[in-house]
């Protein structure tokens, strides 16, 4: 079973349990009392870290590839772990000429060596020029051992948040949002025939308001162009998948047209047809 | 858009057209009546007034044949048995049967309403005898069942489960009313089961008895009834929704997912409890959409205490209190200037909830003026009004449990609207996504009806769908 599926499952039993716990009102499916906000287990470390995030800022800046740094916003309070999101605008013209691993992974190890402590996720969040957007998440604390391994370890007094459930739990996709795959995607539907420019290829988690999909936005020239983009994420290995999602942009004020396909094997009423079409998905469903 | 037919719209309830909007023209029609009555008792009046005067009067001794003629004439007219007198006594007769049928309509709705009340905390206290008297046998099979559950391999386990789900989504997607009345029932079977805390009763429904609110009011204090928030603003982010001007109630849609999706994956944790608010128009003269996403953790038992958007939250508006993501949208809205503003509030799941909850709410509509209130996939049964001046309508998908939470159809008033659409599958999970949502909302776009497409120039015509480029987008994070 994917990690997918399992969350899937979870969420089944959870909305079950929800319409028991209301039709039955079990005071067994309350809290437990007294429970600590799970933000009160994040070490306080230099809190806001301003002159941490400032000195990293200006290392960042001096990155090759990297135009600016647009925005830094820091939270310890009201989450499980310490967060850092920064905006990056890149040099680069479009992400089909636009080496975006290399340039992130040295902003990456760049925090990762920076005072900013704690640092449990850091978010990267990617602009090109022609308005390519990409979000790029580095699970820091939960995968310590790879990242020390590969840059050694952290400054030495830097502390670590505990690990949250959902984050050992979830797996694949569903855990960082395949950001290079996505990439991959991008890349491939910039040669589709009517398609100007990618403005942006993510992954969205299941969640209990929101289905797993692979949105995909691209401006196009006025050619409908969202069978093909499809076929590009279907024969991708992204998984797992519940929704395809295509906005085509016209480049205007006008609002932007959104193609879903439904391809969920079990309950996807477009998934048939499409693997008629386009044959099985590389990945296991 | 989704790449196949629009989903079937089941039902549209109450709204411009709906029961209760034919009861206030009745009503009104009654007024008319009694009016168009009183108009012709005072024109019977100018009968004896015309036959009174001295001028006409004196004139009778020139021709008393004709003037005798005339009396009759004037008087049958005003007096006699077709005269005014008459008729106005017919009307008023209409007027008070018109009347009489509303009132007989209304209380047989009530009457229909206290009895299904009154059936659904029975059941829920016959669950509870019923449970314990079947205690043994159910205990026997269960050890049995787990028994040979054990025996199954890893995969046979999960495909069993799945069956069972499956087969209860589907259960629930093709007889929703009795998942519904299950859920009404809750108000009794807790009642059972907490006899004599004292703690229920009575019920502030229409029964004196415990109900599904009472119920989810009960489970809000158990969790710590916690209504301390804090808001974070983070400005004009990447990402959300898009600062173009929805044109229709797909494109709403859309950008509310879009929303929604600011927490995409498990590492996003930073961005859970986002709202938006997006200014349309041109100031001073402008209106705000406001994008509220429903529950981040929708485990029964919080996982984190953090989270505004958790099932606490939940019990609470089900409950009818105040919850810190109600304060929180309120705070953030006072920090984005919309104080004294047209505003719109547009939610799914808890996000709906919410949001019907604000608009009800006189400390909070003295602050805004909420036009409208869009909601997808909520229960909003436990608001009983909105006010006239808020018009509201309300997406309900087929085989989404969550609408279904309140226990109760939704109040038919004539500026609230509840469309029922059919995309469900036996995936209760799946069937809450707002791609569905979408998809019913591009259905509603479609549709002829006459309450629907009330709604949808309304919210045209106070410029909320006027499409093309808005003004900013902000966006706050509301945590605990």
């Amino acid at each position: 079973m994917t990690a997918g599926s399992g969350r899937l499952a979870r969420m089944r039993w959870g909305v079950g349990i929800i319409v028991v716990c209301l039709a039955m009102g079990l005071a067994a499916c309350s809290n437990p009392l007294g429970q600590q906000p799970s933000s009160a287990r994040v070490p306080t470390g230099c809190g806001g870290c301003e002159a941490e995030i400032a000195a990293l800022v200006t290392a960042i800046e001096q990155t090759p590839g990297v135009r600016a740094v647009t925005t830094t916003r820091r939270t310890t309070k009201g989450v499980p772990q310490a967060y850092l999101r920064i905006g990056l605008s890149l040099a680069g013209k479009d992400v089909g000429s636009t080496d975006i691993t290399s340039v992130v992974d040295a902003v990456a190890e760049a925090a990762w060596r920076s005072g900013v402590n704690p640092l449990d996720v850091l978010v990267l969040e990617v602009t090109l020029a022609d308005g390519y957007r990409e979000v790029e998440r580095f699970l820091l604390g939960a995968d310590r051992d790879a990242y020390e391994e590969r840059w050694g370890a952290r400054p030495a007094g830097s502390e670590w948040s505990p690990v949250p459930d959902e984050q050992v739990g979830a797996a694949g996709c569903e855990r960082d949002g395949c950001a290079d795959l996505m990439r991959d995607i991008a890349r491939e539907v910039a040669r589709v025939a009517g398609v100007e420019a990618v403005l942006g290829a993510a992954y969205v988690s299941d969640s209990p308001t929101n289905s797993s999909s692979a949105d995909v936005t691209v401006r196009t020239d006025g050619t409908d162009v969202a069978d093909a983009v499809a076929e590009v994420v279907w024969r991708s290995r992204v998984t797992p998948i519940t929704l395809i999602s295509v906005t085509a942009d016209l480049g205007d004020d006008s609002f932007p047209e959104t193609t879903t396909f439904q391809v969920d094997p079990d309950i996807g009423r477009d998934h048939d047809r499409l693997e008629e079409q386009w044959g099985p998905r590389p990945v296991e469903e | 858009m989704s790449s196949g037919t629009l989903p079937p719209i089941e039902s549209v309830s109450g709204g411009s057209h709906g029961v209760q909007a034919g009861y206030e023209q009745m009503l009104a029609l009654a007024e008319r009546y009694e009016r168009q009555a009183g108009d012709f008792v005072e024109m019977a009046g100018l009968g004896a007034k015309v036959m009174a005067n001295g001028d006409l009067l004196e004139s009778s001794i020139l021709s008393p044949g004709s003037f005798a003629d005339a009396e009759v004439q004037v008087l049958d007219a005003t007096t006699g048995v077709n005269g005014l007198t008459v008729r106005a006594t017919g009307i008023e007769a209409d007027a008070l049967a018109v009347r009489a049928v509303v009132a007989a309509f209304k209380a047989s709705d009530s009457l229909s309403r206290h009895a299904m009340e009154m059936l659904d905390n029975a059941l829920g206290k016959l669950l509870f005898v019923g449970t314990i008297v079947t205690l043994p046998a159910l205990l026997a099979s269960g050890g049995i069942s787990y028994a040979y559950y054990s025996t199954l391999s890893p995969e046979e386990q999960e495909a069993l489960k799945a069956q069972i789900a499956e087969n209860l989504g589907q259960f629930l997607h093709d007889h929703p009313e009795v998942a519904q009345h299950l859920i009404n029932g809750g108000g009794g079977l807790l009642e059972s089961l907490v006899p004599g805390l004292g703690l229920l009763n009575p019920g502030d429904g229409p029964i004196d008895q415990a109900t599904t609110n009472d119920a989810a009011r009960l489970l809000a204090l158990l969790v710590g009834n916690d209504t301390d928030y804090s808001v974070t603003d983070l400005g004009d982010v990447d990402g959300g929704a898009r600062a173009t001007t929805p044109g229709s109630l797909e494109q709403l849609m859309q950008q509310l997912s879009a929303t929604n999706d600011l927490d995409a994956s498990e590492a996003d944790a930073d961005m859970h409890g986002a709202i938006q608010v997006q200014q349309v128009g041109e100031k001073p003269h402008e209106r705000y959409i406001v994008y509220i996403p429903g529950t981040d953790d929708m485990g029964p038992i919080p996982a984190s205490s953090d989270l505004a958007r958790d099932m606490e939250t939940n019990y609470q508006l089900i409950g009818g209190m105040d919850s810190a993501y109600g304060r929180g949208i309120e705070q953030a809205m006072v920090q984005a200037g919309l104080t004294g503003k047209d505003v719109m509030l547009v939610g799914h799941s808890q996000g709906g909830m919410v949001s019907a909850s604000l608009a009800a709410d006189p400390d909070f509509t003295r602050q805004f003026n909420v036009q409208h209130v869009v909601t997808a996939g909520a229960p909003t049964a436990q608001v009983p009004s909105l006010p006239d001046s808020t018009h509201a309508i309300h997406l309900e998908n087929r085989g989404d449990a969550v609408p279904l939470l309140d226990g109760e159809d939704n109040p038919d008033q004539p500026n609230r609207t509840t469309v029922k659409f059919d995309e469900g599958s036996s995936d209760v999970a799946d069937n809450h996504g707002m791609n569905h949502y979408t998809n019913g909302a591009a259905a509603a776009d479609a549709s002829t009806n006459a309450s629907i497409r009330s709604e949808i120039d309304r919210m045209r015509d106070d410029g909320y769908l006027s499409g093309g480029a808005s003004g900013p987008v902000q966006t706050f994070v509301i945590t605990r």
